[in-house]
């Protein structure tokens, strides 16, 4: 009797064995999302809706509208955890811009700037002058009008706070440099004349205005005695944020969820949805929520991960659907020309020639393919599907042959390592470390890599004990986003570019400042062709790939604007939440 | 018997101080700088350095260590637990905000595990080699085999996508915040952290239950004409329950420290997620704080499995006799 159970026991072991052996049909699980698509082209399904009209993605005819009744489902953007409620000058996601407006925003199509708390404004003949006339029917969700003074608090409060995205155009205000420094308290180049601003730059900026978009104005009645360093991590204010946006907080149950509700008093459209939550999946990560998505309980996830798990919760859910954003994101290696602190610096890094070899020996379409369908390798920082892109400059193509000749004739040192420093903490980027490896090792170089941890700051720049360095960056433009880092180095850059060929760097700063100086695209764009010409002649840093996003979002649940990921242009776009509606609860 | 666990008390007192210091100069160890965790990587290229240092000198965290640690633990003294580094949150609300999440499905995983690790371990005690005993310890080696995260992630693929019987995560949603309303979110995780205690419970209790049983006076129990009922559970489970008693009150620092794997699988909001991200994120004052908990919890904990024992067994005494 016992042998016979045994038996019987061993048998459903077996069996349970062989079944979990069997080849996988595709199951509704998160962890299915973490298989790669088993068709590895990318069927990338770019957006059903019509394009670049401005109309609503197409909605069932005589659909009942749920806007007022239903509840719109958001991820909580969780930057800076979910204690708080997301800090505004950090990131312009869409729950800041739900809450907070800004002088301006940007049209769908990029083009042209459409005015929000700035009903109008000039800028002068020399491009130094802008004048803002600030509409005097804005009130903060606590009912106090909006002021002038909030406009001029905010420019100052962003330029002193650490960790606001994109402070560099604002320093250009006069006495910019000196807060953003810490030396002074206000900027000189900023008046106020009844519902008038005036802002005066120290040098002309053509996308000056763009980036006037990006900063969420705050209320200075709330915020004006608080230490402006430390505004992003107020309690108070980020536990019940006023601003004067088209919604306004309801709920805050934090770590848990948040709530909105559309502002009755809003002085623009009133947002078309009338509740927003934002859920926190913080704690289960991309796993969470897909989970969540695919059970419905989520509408809309911004920047999936990566294209095959955008593809498993389409398959899952019917009601989704995906965009594949082209993104101004890109990762590239950076050369640290300035030694290093440990003695064991390889200063054939200091070698052009060098520079350029080590480019050639890189696989870039494989380091792209480890993104798949939502990478492209790059020649130089501009996609080369772009028409932006110097069509003189051939695409590059790896030749490891040629590399080592290369070397070879600038005497590098084949036996001395090359240490490369990352902190990206993906398995992606562990994969694409350890292929750059099996590059080198292709032209018999030793390469080492470290993923850093601790202070980034303390480690990469200060330290700077690597030769190449694993960077990663996003801009509206690509010349501001990339091409900043070639200029005669400031801030942290000087750490690990040194005084290494100043004459070059200040040749590339006068192409950067004069290319943001410039009225015509015809002018910009033979700036930017030159710019591409030196920047492949220098070799200071070496583009990899350009990385789009992936958005995944419940069409059948809710509508909004098919133009809206058209373009990377999120943080500055005009959301258009007026036209925004639920189709289902 | 009270002079013990009076001392045993006051002895918590400089055992914790210990315990703070250790912990204290080990996060200097540890890599990380809050600072930088706030900034994402791909924008600190962009920073003015004096900015960065102007915030390190505003956090405190230019200050010698030894400074502070005894800011820290004055501060502390004074009932205030200090904020976050990372986000700014002050760490009492933050604690206030975990720790009912873990503490719930901690303890209703605990009770679930002992009712049903017990009852199992128990039946397959008094039933020794039959079906349900080899049954039993099938499910048990499973149990404590498989990670609870497996369980955890086929639950959600069941019952939450397939199903929809439950949601797939979170503790709580809009309206639905009152324990009786957000009972569905519980139901998965409790099971889950349960599934591998019942399967270690079951299995002590059926070996100190099948070590009492071969015992003297069971014998004499049963030769005095006890019925099997009486006999199995006065005489034999209240004596193999000592061991049982201590693996259970070992895992009540749980109901504090949270569980980490589970909350992770079922975006739970609780302590160990919490203390898991001020690790990554070096937010010294978080990990002080809610080790610090964890540890008290772990010492109050010992002191409990030595009172209980006493009470079970009368002849477990302490201090002079």
């Amino acid at each position: 009797m016992k042998k016979a159970i045994a038996f019987l026991l061993c048998l459903v072991l077996l069996c349970s064995l062989l079944s979990a052996c069997a080849s996988k049909e595709e199951t509704a699980t998160p962890e299915a999302a973490e298989q790669p698509a088993e068709n590895t082209e990318p069927e990338t399904k770019e957006t059903d809706e019509p394009e670049a009209e401005g109309e609503e993605a197409e909605a069932p005819a005589e659909t009942e509208d749920f806007s007022e009744t239903g509840m719109l489902n958001l991820s909580w953007p969780s930057d800076n955890g979910t204690d708080l409620l997301p800090f505004p000058w950090s990131n312009r996601n869409y729950a800041v811009a739900m809450l907070f407006d800004s002088l301006v925003v940007m049209s769908p199509d990029g083009e042209t700037m459409i005015p929000k708390i700035a009903k109008d404004w000039t800028i002068s003949e020399d491009g130094l002058t802008y004048t803002f006339t600030i509409r005097d029917d804005v009130t903060w969700h606590d009912g106090t009008p909006l002021t002038p003074e909030d406009v001029v608090f905010s420019i100052n409060g962003y330029l002193k706070n650490p960790t606001s995205e994109y402070p560099s155009q604002f320093a250009l205000i006069e006495g910019g440099e000196a807060v953003a420094a810490g030396e002074a308290d206000e900027l000189t180049g900023i008046e106020v004349d009844g519902n008038v601003v005036t802002i005066h730059l120290t040098s002309p900026r053509n996308d000056f205005l763009t980036y006037c978009a990006i900063v969420s104005i705050l209320p200075k009645h709330i915020l004006g005695d608080k230490d402006p360093t430390l505004i992003s991590q107020d309690e108070e204010f980020l536990l019940n944020p006023v601003g004067c946006g088209p919604y306004k907080v309801e709920t805050v149950n934090a770590p848990n969820y948040f709530t909105l509700v559309r502002n009755d008093d809003y002085y623009g459209e009133p947002a078309g949805i009338r509740h927003v939550t934002y859920t926190s999946y913080a704690n289960g990560g991309a796993d969470a929520s897909s989970a969540a998505m695919i059970a419905g309980n989520l509408d809309f996830i911004y920047n999936v991960s990566d294209i095959s798990r955008a593809e498993n919760l389409l398959a899952n859910n019917p009601n989704l659907s995906m965009n594949v954003i082209p993104a101004n994101y890109a990762r590239y290696f950076v050369f640290n020309t300035a030694g290093a602190t440990d003695g064991k610096y390889n200063d054939d890094m200091l070698k052009t020639e060098v520079r350029q070899a080590i480019n050639l020996l890189l696989d870039k379409t494989a380091i792209a393919n480890f993104y798949v369908g939502q990478a492209a390798p790059l020649t130089t920082f501009v996609n080369p599907e772009s028409a932006s892109y110097n069509s003189d400059i051939p695409l590059f193509e790896r030749d490891v042959d040629t590399a080592v000749q290369m070397l070879k004739d600038a005497d590098f040192d084949f036996n001395r390592p090359v240490r490369i420093a990352y902190w990206y903490t993906d398995q992606t980027t562990a994969d694409i470390m350890a292929l750059v490896v099996q590059c080198f090792a292709d032209a018999g170089i030793e390469a080492e890599t470290t993923m850093v941890s601790g202070s980034i700051v303390e480690v990469v720049y200060n330290q700077h004990n690597w030769d190449l360095a694993y960077f990663g960056n996003y801009g509206l433009d690509p010349v501001d986003a990339f091409y900043y880092n070639l200029r005669t180095p400031t801030g942290l850059f000087v750490n690990i570019q040194g005084d290494y060929e100043l004459d070059t760097k200040a040749e590339f700063s006068a192409l950067y400042d004069e290319y943001f100086s410039v009225e015509t695209e015809d002018e910009k764009q033979a700036i930017l062709n030159e710019l591409q010409v030196k920047h492949l002649e220098s070799m200071y840093t070496i583009p990899l790939y350009a990385l789009n996003k992936v958005t995944v979002a419940n069409t059948g649940k809710f509508s909004y604007p098919s133009d809206l990921f058209n373009m990377d242009i999120l943080d500055w776009q005009d959301y258009r939440f007026e036209t925004w509606a639920l189709l289902s609860e | 018997m009270g002079k013990y666990f009076l001392k045993r008390i006051l002895e918590l007192i400089p055992k914790l101080l210990i315990i703070t210091i250790v912990i204290f100069v080990g996060m200097q160890f540890i890599p990380g700088d809050p600072v930088t965790y706030l900034i994402p990587p791909d924008t600190i290229s962009k920073l003015d350095p004096a900015q960065l240092e102007a915030m390190r000198e505003k956090l405190g965290l230019n200050e010698n260590v030894v400074v502070r640690y005894f800011t820290w633990l004055g501060n502390l003294l004074h009932g205030e637990f200090g904020y976050s580094l990372v986000s700014g949150a002050s760490i009492k609300s933050m604690i206030v905000q975990r720790l009912p999440a873990s503490f719930e499905v901690a303890i209703i995983a605990l009770l679930i595990s002992a009712a049903c690790g017990l009852t199992f371990g128990f039946i397959s005690a008094t039933k020794q080699n039959s079906l349900i005993d080899y049954f039993n310890t099938i499910l048990g080696m499973i149990g404590i085999s498989v990670p609870e995260f497996f369980f955890g992630l086929l639950g959600i693929s069941i019952f939450s996508l397939k199903l929809g019987w439950l949601p797939s995560g979170g503790r709580m949603m809009p309206g639905k915040e009152a324990l009786s309303d957000r009972a569905e979110f519980l139901v998965l995780p409790c099971l889950c952290l349960a599934i591998g205690l019942i399967a270690t419970l079951m299995r002590y209790t059926r070996g100190s239950m099948l070590d009492v049983l071969h015992k003297d006076y069971i014998k004499t129990a049963r030769s005095k004409g006890l019925s099997e009922a009486n006999v199995h559970i006065k005489h034999g489970l209240r004596n193999a329950l000592i061991p049982i008693v201590v693996i259970l009150v070992n895992r009540l620092p749980m109901l504090l420290g949270g569980a980490v794997v589970i909350e992770s699988v079922f975006n739970y909001p609780g302590m160990g997620t919490m203390l898991l991200n001020a690790i990554s994120g070096s937010d010294m004052p978080v990990v002080m704080i809610t080790t610090m908990m964890i540890a008290m919890a772990i010492l109050l904990a010992s002191l409990l499995i030595d009172l209980i024992s006493a009470l079970l067994d009368p002849r477990i005494r302490f201090g002079k006799e």
